[in-house]
């Protein structure tokens, strides 16, 4: 058997200094030469088989602990460890040395490293973060600039002798404001970043808060269908997700339009439809004499008792703003930023009124395969506006039948995309993408 | 004569303690709050030195920089770049607009003024 010469040696001669033999003693007890022993330690000599087991047996040693080395897991996380930061294999090599010779040290550096790339995950998730959640960049740069006028203007209290009675009272009277402007906007912060914390759906934007009043409904109004508009009113004004009253807001304009669905579609008549030709939202318009962005909506905040599977609902405005996201497992749909170029919901605001029909699949780590049926509708305009508003929408179903199509490869986001070569990528993964 | 200045800052309280500061020293002061029109008011001040803001309503510090130094009359003229957005790649994007200096809010009194003085001297 040929062994790992490179690290029988060190380990020999590191038990025997431990044992405090010679390597004269050591030689004479298994019968070598000195000189041979000599080349065994320095990695010029192989040895195995009978050698072997007289030099651990000589040594107190377990032969098999001498040959592989008490430390070879150690080594490979190490030289693991070394090959992302090391320079090059030939120093990757000596890890074996390092290993055998300072276990303990060896250890305390595979911990720093795996803490080192915990802390790298965390200031990718941060940097992403920050990029791309809008309402935390505003904010950390109102706190910024608010302790800088407060800075700079008690620099110039404190440093200037001076000064005249009627720049001193203005100067106190800024720094009053500032500090209370900076008191509401840390405050805020801690509450955006407390709740983003502890909660799945974190409560920073108007469009947060919806969110997680449609969540905390599990997207479902069923109970809600006989409300009447002041019914949903002091329901939404009760609701705790709901907190400002932009929020409130959208969430009357939401309650209206399901109202609305709710009249032209409901209930009982949609799920017996979908009995008959499933979920086809092209299909069920036309029988249930309504237009498809109604079915999809009417589909989507369906019960899963209902409707037998999860169903998605993406919708967006003519910029691509994402302004209705109903997840479902296995198609992320990203929170901040933009989404995925390749989402035909995109390509549907290009043509109007044009059903699109595609098969997708995901490519997150818990990514599924999905049929998806996305279009576009041009909402009439009751005024002068050059431009119609726009509103693309896209259902997604979980497709049974995933083996038996070539599917199109989506992801969330560029940032957290892991395919490559992608036409549509705008900017670098954190995922180890080396496009772009 | 006084060295003129240009701020361009959209926060009152700033632009009153950068004002005092720079006064102090004996430059001519004078404000602009919008990014919108800042270039009309730099061209036709013709200011010794600006500081620009990046959040300006209207438009952003960069890309108020970015128009500034394709008028020639403006190639040279010195601009610093005062922003909470301090984030390596806005330090990167100012560089490549072209700005003498990049200082990130918050900042000291006196390193303002001595950046100032630096870019115009007397």
């Amino acid at each position: 058997m040929a062994l790992d010469a490179g690290s029988i040696g060190v380990r020999l001669r590191e038990r025997r200094v431990a044992v405090g033999l010679k390597q004269a003693e050591l030689a004479e007890m298994v019968g070598i030469s000195a000189s041979y022993l000599n080349l065994i330690e320095h990695n010029r000599r192989r040895i195995a088989g009978k050698l072997l087991i007289n030099l651990a047996m000589a040594l107190d040693i377990d032969p098999a602990t001498l040959s592989e080395g008490a430390h070879s897991s150690l080594v490979g996380r190490l030289k693991e460890c070394a090959s992302d930061h090391g320079p090059d294999g030939q120093n990757t090599d000596r890890a074996i040395d390092f290993a055998t010779r300072f276990p303990q040290w060896a250890e305390l550096m595979i911990v720093m490293d795996r803490k080192l790339r915990q802390m790298e995950q965390t200031v990718d998730v941060l940097n992403d973060r920050l990029s791309h959640d809008p309402h935390l960049a505003t904010s950390l740069h109102e706190v910024l600039t608010t302790v800088t006028a407060i800075r700079s203007t008690s620099s110039i209290l404190a440093d200037t002798d001076d000064i005249t009675p009627e720049w001193r009272n203005r100067f106190y009277r800024n720094l009053n404001e500032d500090s209370r402007r900076l008191t509401e906007g840390a405050q805020a912060l801690v509450s955006y970043l407390d709740a983003s914390s502890h909660d799945t759906v974190s409560i920073g934007t108007p469009w947060d808060e919806l969110d997680a009043f449609w969540a905390a409904h599990g997207y479902c109004f069923d109970a809600f269908d006989h409300f009447s508009g002041d019914d949903w009113q002091a329901y939404i004004t009760a609701s705790p997700e709901l907190v400002s009253a932009q929020a409130q807001s959208l969430a009357a304009d939401f309650a209206d339009r399901y109202r609305r669905d709710v009249a032209r579609v409901p209930k009982q008549n949609l799920v017996d439809a979908v009995a008959v030709c499933g979920f086809d939202a092209i299909h069920l318009a036309q029988i249930l004499h309504c237009d498809i962005p109604t079915v999809m909506r009417r589909l989507a905040f369906l019960s899963t008792q209902d409707s037998g599977t999860e169903i998605g609902l993406a919708c967006c405005d003519a910029s691509g703003s994402l302004i209705i996201r109903k997840p479902v497992a296995g198609f992320h749909i990203p929170r901040f930023g933009s989404a995925c170029a390749l989402w035909p919901l995109f390509a549907a605001i290009g043509r109007p009124m044009a059903p699109i029909s595609m098969v997708l699949r995901h490519t997150g780590r818990e990514g599924g395969t999905f049929e998806t049926i996305s279009y576009a509708e041009v909402e009439p305009a009751y005024d002068t506006t050059p431009y119609p508003m726009t509103r693309s929408y896209m259902l997604i179903i979980p497709y049974q039948d995933s083996e038996s199509t070539d599917p199109l490869r989506v992801g969330a986001a560029c940032r957290v995309c892991a395919r490559n070569a992608c036409p549509a990528r705008r900017e670098r993964s954190i995922l180890g993408h080396q496009g772009l | 004569m006084s060295k003129t200045v240009l701020l361009i800052e959209d926060e009152p309280n700033i632009i009153e303690a950068i004002s005092f500061i720079l006064s102090r020293d004996g430059w001519s002061v004078a404000t602009h709050s919008n990014g919108h029109d800042a270039n009309d008011v730099i061209l036709r001040r013709k200011p010794d030195l600006v500081i620009l803001d990046v959040m300006l309503p209207g438009k952003s510090g960069f890309d108020i920089l970015r128009e500034l130094r394709q008028h020639p009359q403006a190639q040279d003229l010195p601009v610093l770049i005062l922003t909470a957005r301090g984030q390596t790649k806005d330090r990167e994007l100012a560089e490549t607009l072209g700005v003498s200096r990049f200082m990130t809010k918050p900042f000291s009194n006196s390193d303002v003024l001595a950046v100032a003085n630096e870019l115009v001297p007397q």
